[in-house]
């Protein structure tokens, strides 16, 4: 069986980059949906952070002297 | 005025000032020109303050004819990030909201740089509100986006963007910014100046807007290493005012007094090469070949993986969204531009408090394993940024999650060393294929910026590339 050809056709190539996301202008967010992804961000950062393991005796970088 | 004196360092300046070849009122007057006529070009100036320069420069004068002088920074003048406050002049924060804010006092900084002699002569555009809440465009700024005075199609970096551009554009022959994460050494690599991140606690804060309380730091941006040295000479030291002040201060010396064989730089070879940005590699292994020629020793490193940008990223945001609750919850706010931004402000208020007192403690383990880190290396070198500016119209693409896996290398150098309250210093390092600047950054443990200056200093020995000037 033949194999196919590694190589890339140039039209290929052009197709590839314009489907690439940076190709491809983004309409603006509504202020709706920006704080929807503002609120998915800080959550994927917290489940990120609270998969850390962190030493129960562990405080926090801050000292309060009386 | 001629262009070798508008483009010299502080120390050539101090020496024309004291033999009276220039007066600081000629001097003053020529930059306040410069910064009218060329600072809204850039949109790099928030406000002249042209009556107090000329007062500040014709004391100057006086003390100059007197033989007295007070600091190596008498008679030069500065432009100060409009972050700092200055009595009876407008302290806008780049935020529309506060357009009309004055405060009746300085910022401790703006104090400490008058009693050496130094003119007040502009407030310096910033990002909104130093970026609090995640910006995605360079336009968030009440004067729009900061134009890169190598190619005013490039953006000057951010948040401190004015001092960036206006030091590049010798509009000023020095600036202060700040740094939460990042906002002194972007614009520095960018723009192609020396810009010092001190030590958390070093410079006070007070006066100036708060970000992150656990955070900012003010810093010089120059035209040289030596020149950052006598500014932090002059704006560090123990501040009652200001709740974490450390209680120390910066003394500059011109002699290191130690050799620099005997340091041990750590650096990632893959930062150098895979992580840059191609047009910007051969500037970046240049600057590489020039440290090694320097005689330190090269110690391959690569910071322990650790979740700095997430932590990072919850510190700042638990704490600006705190600072600012009231503009949040206010009408004004929406007058902010940059709509990822207020959202992200907005969001920082739902979070819960454990989500940022886990982020603190995550951080006081960074905290010791940057510590061992350092009892392996005495500085880090890394680039400042990955390449160069970007477009001005161009969205900003910060990636949120740390990056793990065998080819971290130091990439997550900035959110690390800001965490543990490290200083910095970005040196220009040449420039990329389309002849935007790019910056190498290294850093210090603790309280250690004489080892960064002068280490900067032997970089700029060897090189020019603080020297260039950008088009006009």
């Amino acid at each position: 069986m033949k194999r196919p050809s590694s190589r890339m056709t140039r039209r290929a190539f052009g197709l590839l980059l314009a489907a690439s996301p940076a190709a491809v202008p983004q309409a603006p967010l509504s202020k709706e949906e920006e704080l929807r992804a503002a609120r998915e961000r800080r959550l994927q950062t917290a489940q990120t952070l609270a998969k850390f393991d962190l030493p129960a005796a562990t405080e926090p970088a801050f000292t309060f002297r009386a | 005025m001629p262009d070798d004196i508008l483009y010299a360092t502080l120390a050539e300046l101090g020496a024309m000032l004291k033999q009276r070849q220039v007066s600081s009122q000629e001097l003053t007057k020529a930059f306040l020109e410069r910064l009218e006529k060329l600072g809204p070009r850039y949109n790099a100036l928030a406000a002249l303050t042209a009556p107090l320069a000329i007062k500040q420069a014709k004391e100057a004068d006086d003390s100059f004819k007197r033989q007295r002088v007070k600091s190596p920074l008498q008679g030069i003048p500065f432009g100060a990030k409009d972050l700092l406050a200055t009595k009876g002049i407008p302290t806008t924060w780049g935020a529309e909201p506060y357009r009309t804010q004055v405060f009746d006092y300085d910022a401790a900084v703006i104090r400490k740089l008058a009693r050496a002699g130094a003119v007040l002569a502009a407030k310096l555009a910033m990002i909104q509100l130093a970026g609090g809440g995640g910006y995605r465009y360079p336009s968030a700024s009440m004067w729009g986006p900061c134009k890169n005075p190598w190619n005013p199609g490039h953006w000057s970096g951010g948040s401190s963007s004015g001092s960036g551009a206006a030091v590049a554009a010798a509009l000023v022959p020095f600036a202060i910014g700040s740094e939460t994460s990042g906002s002194i050494l972007t614009p520095s690599s960018y723009c192609g100046v020396t810009g010092l991140r001190p030590t958390y606690g070093l410079v006070s804060r007070h006066g100036a807007m708060a970000l992150s309380w656990t955070m900012d730091k003010i810093g010089p941006m120059c035209r040289s290493a030596e020149d950052c040295g006598l500014v932090l000479a002059a704006i560090s030291g123990k501040d009652s005012q200001d709740p974490a002040s450390a209680g120390k201060s910066f003394y500059y010396l011109s002699d290191y007094g130690r050799p620099l064989s005997e340091l041990r730089i750590g650096w990632s070879p893959i930062d150098f090469s895979e992580r840059a940005a191609e047009p910007a590699r051969p500037a970046f292994q240049s600057a590489l070949e020039v440290f090694r020629k320097l005689g330190p020793k090269m110690v391959e490193t690569s910071l322990p993986p650790m979740p700095y940008r997430e932590v990072t990223n919850t510190i700042i945001q638990a704490e600006g969204s705190t600072v600012f609750e009231s503009l949040i919850r206010s009408d004004g706010f929406d007058r902010l531009a940059d709509e990822r931004q207020k959202a992200g402000l907005r969001a920082g208020l739902e979070m819960p408090a454990k989500d940022y007192l886990n982020a603190m403690r995550i951080r006081r383990l960074i905290q010791d394993k940057l510590r061992n880190a350092f009892s392996e290396v005495d500085l880090i070198l890394s680039t400042s940024t990955t390449g160069p500016a970007t477009g001005i119209d161009q969205p900003l693409d910060r990636p949120a999650s740390s990056v793990t896996g065998e080819k971290r290398g130091n990439a997550d150098l900035g959110p690390a060393g800001n965490l543990a309250g490290l200083p910095a210093i970005s040196l220009p390092c040449g420039f990329s294929t389309a002849g935007l600047p790019v910056g190498v950054q290294l850093v210090a443990r603790p309280f250690d910026e004489l080892v960064l200056v002068a280490l900067g200093r032997e970089f700029q020995r060897q090189t020019d590339w603080h020297r260039r000037r950008p088009p006009e």
